[in-house]
């Protein structure tokens, strides 16, 4: 019994160091500078509603410790759909939401259930596909030529089809010419997360418009390549929005403005600027420059 | 032709049966009498494979039919309750129907369901889907146990009739004297799963 | 109130892919409780009557499998059909016949567990009664199903059931592909995620109307087997 005792506390130990892997060097020394003064706040718990992706790409993990240790606040954390994220918002069941979807963000704080809309981060999103590249658009200049290239080589392409960020954004790259996935047969319209609509275009040899922390974290065990990137229209900015005690009650204000001064603040945007550079070899995410 | 010896059937750890010898002369009528407990519907199981002995030694002839303490009517009408029992070409089988059919004044009943019949309707049929086939040795457990007295008459020459044109052998046990002394043949009484000490050197000597 | 009326609307304005998503699920529903019934009932009544090697093995596998938890069915599809799994080259992952094969691993074990439990009544005096007839197995077998058409035929729906209802497993091996592989159960979990609550709603009380329309008219079928 001993035995199997000390194997599984082993095997715990090793699973968090493992979960650690991706933190930067920072965290540590920043921690130890501000663990002095902590105070546990009146209401210490923030309810905090994100897409997948964000919580996926392990940047929460990383960032919210830091915060929760230097602040005596407790960060929970509901990851869902961009979509479903703001809905839980609108039903009063979150403090502030971290999202990527600027239409959507901008009707949730103009029907008075956000106070404002900070956009404190982005990356780019891009096109994976097999690396045989059969439509051909690893040289093109932005998503929307890569786009016209698979619809003209009529090459499968895994669309989310979920209504989530990423979704709107190929959309919005699509423009008005967006296949209909009912007689366009390699249209493939999958209605599931990020990783699920990954293993997807994997598994068929597809293209996929994906971001990029999501695609580096689940690299591993797909049979894609990143084909396109950085283009201007692949721009996916990340924000954050407050929300309004004046029209949702239960709001943990003080909490939401807390973590949203702090992630927006010098310490974070130090943290985040490191993130992805230690186990990837490059950032993940960008500072918006003010 | 049936030879049984030292048969014995121990269940959880009880001795159930327990007979030294006992031979059946072929085309002749056993009635097995005895209480309830007394081992009878052991040895018919036994004798029709259904359980096995402890230990012992049986011969007896393969072609046995067996009719259990609560034959189970078969979600059906009682025409294809018969009918189930049958094999070989639709001619074959509506000829063996009607004959037993007759024997046992089912005919009226052919369309009925056979969980909707009376005790007595239910052992006519039960008995009627044993004889409409051939057997060199059957086994009747309490086969009047449940009928009225039309329904016994016509089960008791039914099975005589049968005994008469195929010269099976017939086993049957009862605790009805009346039916036993109807059927007629050699009687044997079991006790605790033994028979008389009498009948035992009757064996011996035989 | 408002909401659920809007999200009605909504449903008739999508009819065309809504009735195209409602075929697909009975279609997965309907080979799955199919295929799921003819392994699963003789394998339990294979058990309920008849003695071999490795009888009790096989009871505990089964009694086990019942509680397979359908994510994990869905997995083992998964990697079996993946494009470099063992049958990767029949290219059957996100169809709906590769979901009616995890259906079936997840609901076989159940119907024949209870198909197990529902022959196992009364086992004894039909087998007693069937073989002082001298009946085949093969007829023996057959009046397991006779005896207990009634209660075999709420497996079935309990079968049906658990089909037309499950999500993790055929979203998984199915993709949710839109016109293609999506059901009932993985378009509500996708509502869902868009924050269209009152839509998903709607959803669940259609496939809640089509899993009462399916149970009445099959007990009006056992209805008149149980009058003739």
């Amino acid at each position: 019994m001993k035995k199997l005792l000390a194997v599984l506390l082993s095997l715990a130990m090793l699973l968090s160091f493992a979960a650690c892997g991706g933190n930067g060097g920072g965290e540590t020394t920043v921690a130890e500078t501000t663990v002095s003064e902590v105070k546990t706040p009146e209401n210490p718990t923030i309810r905090m509603s994100t897409t997948t992706s964000v919580n996926d790409s392990g940047l929460l993990p990383y960032l919210l410790p830091v915060f929760e240790k230097a602040t005596g606040y407790k960060v929970e954390v509901q990851p869902a759909g961009t979509g479903a994220a703001i809905q839980k918002a609108v039903d009063g069941n979150a403090d502030l939401i971290l999202v990527h979807s600027k239409a959507s963000e901008e009707t949730f704080v103009q029907d008075g259930y956000g106070v404002e809309r900070i956009p404190f981060m982005y990356n780019y999103f891009v096109v994976v596909g097999s690396a045989e590249d059969p439509a051909g658009i690893k040289d093109s200049a932005n998503a929307a030529e890569a786009f016209a290239k698979i619809e003209k080589a009529e090459a499968k392409f895994v669309s989310r089809g979920d209504e989530s960020g990423t979704h709107k954004a190929e959309l919005k790259i699509w423009g008005e010419n967006v296949p209909d996935a009912e007689t366009a047969s390699w249209y493939i319209s999958a209605g599931q997360g990020m990783g699920a609509c990954l293993t997807m275009a994997s598994e068929q040899g597809a293209y996929c418009l994906t971001d990029k922390a999501t695609f580096l974290s689940n690299k591993d065990s797909l049979d894609l390549e990143i084909l396109l990137s950085e283009g201007e229209d692949m721009k996916n900015t990340y924000s954050v929005i407050e929300c309004n005690s004046e029209k949702l009650s239960g709001i943990n204000t003080e909490g939401a403005k807390a973590l949203i001064q702090w992630l927006t603040g010098d310490e974070a945007s130090a943290l985040i600027a490191e993130y992805g550079k230690e186990q990837y070899g490059q950032a993940l995410f960008y500072l918006i420059e003010e | 032709m049936i030879k049984i010896t030292n048969l014995k059937k121990v269940y959880q750890g009880r001795t159930v049966l327990d007979i030294g010898r006992l031979t059946v002369e072929n085309g002749e009528t056993v009635i097995l009498l005895g209480h309830n407990g007394s081992g009878k519907s052991t040895l018919l199981k036994i004798l029709a494979d259904i359980i096995e002995a402890t230990w012992g030694n049986i011969i007896k002839d393969e072609n046995v039919l067996y009719l259990p303490q609560q034959s189970l009517p078969f979600n059906k009408t009682v025409k294809k309750n018969i009918l189930y029992s049958l094999s070989g070409t639709k001619k074959e089988k509506e000829e063996a129907y009607e004959k037993v059919c007759a024997l046992l004044k089912l005919k009226e009943l052919e369309n009925k369901n056979a969980r909707t019949l009376s005790g007595g309707e239910c052992q006519r049929l039960a008995i009627a889907r044993l004889l409409c086939k051939k057997c060199d040795l059957l086994l009747l457990d309490e086969p009047t146990s449940a009928a009225d007295t039309e329904s016994r008459r016509l089960i008791v020459e039914a099975v005589k009739a049968y005994q008469k044109e195929t010269g099976c052998i017939l086993i049957v046990t009862t605790h009805i004297k009346e039916d036993a002394e109807l059927f007629g043949g050699r009687k044997i009484v079991l006790t605790n799963g033994k028979l008389p000490l009498l009948r035992e050197e009757e064996e011996n000597n035989a | 109130m408002e909401k659920i009326n809007e999200a009605f609307e909504l449903l008739l304005k999508t009819d065309r892919e809504l009735f195209q998503i409602i075929f697909v699920t009975l279609r997965m529903s309907f080979f799955s409780t199919l295929i799921s019934c003819l392994l699963g009932m003789p394998l339990g009544i294979l058990l309920a009557g008849w003695k071999f090697k490795g009888k009790r093995m096989l009871k505990k596998i089964i009694h086990t499998l019942m509680g397979l938890p359908p994510v994990v069915a869905g997995l083992i599809v998964y990697m079996l059909f993946t494009k470099y799994g063992v049958f990767g080259s029949l290219n059957l992952l996100f169809t709906v016949e590769i979901m009616i094969i995890a259906q079936v691993i997840l609901i076989t074990p159940i119907v024949a567990g209870q198909t197990l439990s529902v022959s196992s009544v009364g086992a004894k005096n039909l087998l007693e009664t069937a073989k002082g007839m001298r009946l085949s197995n093969f007829k023996i077998a057959k009046l397991f199903i006779i005896q207990n058409k009634a209660s075999l035929f709420s497996v079935v729906l309990t079968a049906f059931g658990r089909s037309i209802a499950e999500v993790g497993a055929v979203s998984l091996v199915g993709g949710n592909i839109q016109w293609k592989t999506r059901v009932m159960t993985t378009a509500i979990m996708l509502e869902t995620n868009k924050g269209n609550f009152s839509f998903a709603l709607a959803l669940g009380i259609i496939l809640l109307l089509i899993s009462l329309v399916v149970n009445i008219i099959a007990s009006a079928i056992i209805k008149q087997e149980e009058e003739e």
